[in-house]
């Protein structure tokens, strides 16, 4: 079934066949004697410290039914086992990104939203931009777009605002952002869609811009007053989302990802999913955190989702059952919630909290007594510290289920902190895309002050205390790619050498490999399922181009290839065969 | 102003701030200079977003703490890093409160959203936007487009009041051909050399004497001032009608009106910026009537028209 390139030849079972169900087979069902998946002649690394090594695995219903040399899996291959020669390959399990939001980057591509395309538009160019996508798009509701220029409105002596774009536009909302992304524009049914008056107070991040006396909105709103207007328009429809996660999913795919959590995710982003789930594109399992709070976009009917709609969308590879929100800020604005005060400050600022303790108390139990994780965004060690209380609390507090919470980024950890991952079988989660050395990362940590800076990113003082500890690219702060993650975490060091330097303690690789595919099961609930490739486990094996143990990780592991991957046995990525008969062939697509 | 009681009523405490832009180069570094050393009587705090690019005088500067360093005439001055609303946090916490704020903006920055940050409505009653002042390299202007022309389309926009600093340095066609260019309708703009730039510009100054700054600061030209009284109540609607379209010449109008209801307002025009606030109990230095300073330039300031439209808003049969 392979040529002498290692290739895989189109095999004559149906594609779809595979792709209906998934692996599901009733436990009383007989099985068949045989395997219908063979690797052999690998270089196999299982992951399993019983055995970590082995050339050859047999799959039957997408399980790991033998492994072993070649003839420790002889008695299962039959006349219809489909045997794969891995010409002496590396192999691994499939990797885990524990948090990532492919849909923020690549749904705005598919959104078809008002772009108009010229670098200096004049108002009369804005306002034939408007009238012809208007008339473009009998059926938008909402004209939503870019970007307008105040210059060019000063210059032809107009005022920007709503009585400006009420004459462009009177009978449909429009919302237009200025070049830099600062100031909104809406006309008057805009507002009045938003329920925007003279007696709407201003959100703390931002304001509307008023008539000084009679108080009246301008139709001009700044920064955080954008969400208003957000929360008026309709969601970003289902085929955008699909559009976006089936880009993404791909990408992971051919990545090695194997396993997902999408955080931040609302009842149009979980029909989405659904439809790819159902559609057998889904081919990495996804654990989709609802947003708690509308920190990114607004989510209807929260409460119906998170009391019992969520279990619509279960299937083998898609589950709904987790929360995310953001718990503190970030280091760049010196929001990110500290035991001590940020560097340099003249008064005590220590960054902030969005949920009281009590808040986070309350919720946390609520949440675990229905199954449910909590994935909450600390990047301060005060963040994880209060945290880790209010798990402490939903611990002792009667009905709790003990799920395992999330604490994501862990940027800064309190030393005393480390083993308390532990003990309240929380989850340890870092994002080492986003810190390896690099201008963008100098700035931004100068603010911790050397002190701080010592103990950041700490994924190895949670290992030695022992904790779980996973990865999340967090996917548009930084790539896609799991295997820069790889990396960073082996060398804490560029990998491109574009600067000099290591932030925190490395790891080795076979601890980071743990990292990133036992852990990241074990923080799905699925560590006695999934994570490794033992006996009885699903079979999610990555084929790589490179044996990560034989190379020098710096500059190298990050430029890994992935020529196979397969999940529960189904071979969902084929790098090197376009005709193969994989969900996806050929190279990872270039998504940034 | 009925439609307005979701908006906090700024307290007379609440401090104006006014943001410097420009390219590097334009002058700004000077112009900061400038009201660090100036006589105005007004206890200042100075955000930079570059303190090493400041040189001031060893001896104006007190104590150093922190980053802030506190300067002989009671202004402290400090360096603006990442995150302008814990800076401005930080600030406001501190003893002894300031009459005015200025802060520079740095060369590529938008002054714009600076501003945007000042008027958030958690600073409402504490901070008050007054103006943002963009200064022009006129030397090297075309310079600066050519390198990055969206910004320098944006930093203008931004202003109340436009510097053509270096004054001294160009011909006047050059003047001529930047307003050609740049200036759009209504546009306040003056020329100045080496950024000395009337105090009576950069603050609000509700205290400041406009006579004394001017000794101490001294434009191309010189601006010249009118003052309207009525003791008649104003209307305010007719009141920001007039304010909204005041002519190119005139720069800048402060002070107080009294409203049909009796109400105090503290009003601040710069450039097309009004700004119109109630005035808490206990602003003493406010009488019972309505006055109003006009500040122009030029002998084509149309002060007399003005000052009709003003009577015909103050009417004793309103
Ligand atoms: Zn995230």
């Amino acid at each position: 079934m392979v040529d002498a390139d290692g290739r895989l030849l189109t095999g004559a079972r149906e594609v779809c066949e595979m792709r209906e169900l998934y692996e599901h087979r009733p436990s009383h069902r007989p099985r068949s004697a045989y395997a219908d998946l063979a690797l052999v002649n690998g270089r196999i690394y299982t992951g399993d410290p019983g055995l970590p090594w082995c050339s050859a695995l047999a799959v039957a219903g997408g399980r790991i039914v033998a492994r072993g040399e070649r003839g420790d899996i002889a008695h299962a291959l039959g006349a219809g086992t489909r045997l794969i020669d891995l010409g002496g390959r590396f192999a691994m399990p499939g990797l885990y990104d524990m948090h990532t939001h492919p849909d923020l980057a690549l749904a705005p591509r598919y959104a078809d939203d008002l772009d108009i395309g010229i670098v200096d538009p004049r108002p009369d160019e804005v306002r034939d931009a408007v009238l012809a996508y208007a008339a473009k798009h009998p059926d938008r509701e909402w004209i939503y777009g870019q970007y307008f220029v105040r210059y060019t409105f000063r210059q032809a002596g107009l005022v920007p605002g709503k009585a400006w774009l009420d004459t462009v536009m009177p009978d449909r909302p429009v919302a237009l952002l200025d070049r830099m992304w600062g100031t909104m524009m809406v006309n008057s049914l805009a507002l009045e869609r938003a329920g925007i008056t003279a007696a709407t107070p201003d959100p703390t991040n931002g304001y509307l811009e008023r008539d000084p006396v009679t108080g009246e909105p301008t139709g001009l709103l700044i920064d955080g007053a954008y969400a208003l207007i957000h929360a008026a328009m309709p969601p970003t429809p289902v085929p955008v989302l699909r559009a976006a996660y089936r880009d993404g999913i791909r990408y992971q795919s051919a990545r090695g990802v194997v396993a997902s959590k999408y955080v931040h995710v609302c009842e149009n982003r979980l029909q989405a999913l659904h439809a790819l789930d159902t559609a057998g594109e889904l081919t990495v399992r996804i654990e989709a955190a609802i947003s708690w709070q509308d920190d990114i976009f607004p989510v209807r009917r929260r409460w119906e989702l998170l009391t019992g709609e969520r279990h619509y969308y279960r299937s083998a590879r898609l589950n709904a059952n987790a929360v995310k929100f953001h718990f503190d800020g970030t280091v760049e604005p010196r929001s990110s919630y500290l035991i001590t005060p940020w560097d340099g400050a003249n008064s005590g600022w220590a960054g902030k909290i969005n949920l009281t303790p009590e808040h986070l108390a309350d919720m946390l139990w609520d949440m675990d007594r229905q199954g449910i994780r909590v994935i909450a965004h600390c990047t301060g060690d005060a963040a994880s510290d209060t945290f880790l209380d209010a798990v402490a609390e939903a611990r002792r507090r009667p009905g709790g289920l003990g799920v395992r919470h999330q604490c994501a980024h862990c940027t800064i950890l309190h030393g005393s902190n480390l083993r308390r991952f532990r003990e309240l079988g929380v989850t340890a989660e870092f994002s080492p895309v986003s810190w390896y050395p690099s201008r963008f990362v100098s700035g931004a940590r100068s603010g911790y002050g050397p002190e701080r800076l010592s103990r950041a990113y700490n994924v190895k003082g949670v290992l030695e205390a022992g904790g779980v500890a996973v990865i999340g690219t967090d996917w548009p702060v930084s790539p896609l790619d799991p295997w820069i993650a790889l990396e960073t975490l082996v060398t804490r060091a560029n990998p491109w050498g574009e600067m000099e330097g290591r932030f925190g303690e490395p790891i080795s690789v076979e601890q980071a490999i743990g990292v990133m595919t036992r852990n990241g099961a074990w923080s799905m609930d699925m560590e006695h399922r999934a994570g490794s490739l033992e006996i009885g486990k699903s079979a999610d094996v990555i084929v790589l181009d490179r044996d990560l143990f034989a190379i020098e990780p710096q500059g190298n592991i990050h430029a890994t290839r992935v020529d196979l991957t397969f999940i529960a046995g189904e071979l969902v990525h084929d790098r090197l065969n376009a005709e193969s008969d994989a969900v996806w062939q050929g190279e990872a697509p270039k998504l940034w | 102003m009925a439609g307005r009681g979701a908006q906090a009523v700024v307290r007379p405490s609440a401090i104006p701030v006014t943001v410097i832009g420009g390219f590097l180069g334009a002058g700004k570094t000077t112009l900061v200079n400038h009201v660090l050393q100036g006589d105005h009587g007004l206890k200042i705090a100075v955000l930079v977003n570059d303190f090493g690019a400041v040189n001031i005088d060893a001896a104006l500067i007190t104590s150093s703490e922190g980053g802030v360093y506190s300067l002989a005439n009671g202004c402290v001055c400090c360096g603006l890093n990442q995150g302008l609303v814990e800076q401005l946090e930080e600030l406001l916490e501190r003893p002894g409160s300031f009459d005015h704020m200025v802060i520079e903006a740095s060369g590529v920055a938008d002054p714009a959203r600076i501003m945007d940050t000042v008027r958030y409505a958690r600073f409402a009653g504490r901070l008050q936007a007054d103006a943002v002042v963009v200064l022009v390299d006129l030397a090297g202007f075309d310079q600066a487009m050519t390198a990055a022309p969206g910004l320098a389309e944006t930093q203008l926009d931004a202003a109340d009041l436009v510097v053509l600093n270096k004054a001294d340095l160009v011909p006047l066609s050059q003047i001529e051909a930047w307003r050609k260019r740049w200036q759009w309708p209504g546009m306040r703009v003056i020329t100045a050399v080496d950024a000395r730039v009337p105090f009576d510009f950069l603050f609000a100054g509700q205290q400041t004497g406009a006579d004394r700054a001017h000794d101490h600061a001294h434009a191309h030209e010189q601006p010249v001032s009118r003052t309207w009284r009525s003791s008649a109540p104003v209307d305010l609607e007719a009141l920001a009608a007039v304010l909204k379209s005041l002519p190119p010449a005139v720069y800048r109008a402060k002070g107080f009106v009294r409203d049909s209801q009796g109400r105090q307002l503290a009003v601040q025009v710069v450039g097309t910026r009004v700004t119109v606030v109630p005035v808490g109990p206990g602003a003493s230095s406010v009488g019972d009537g309505s006055i109003l300073v006009l500040i122009g330039f030029g002998a084509d300031a149309d002060f007399d028209g003005t000052l009709a439209r003003l009577d015909a808003c103050a009417s004793p049969s309103r």
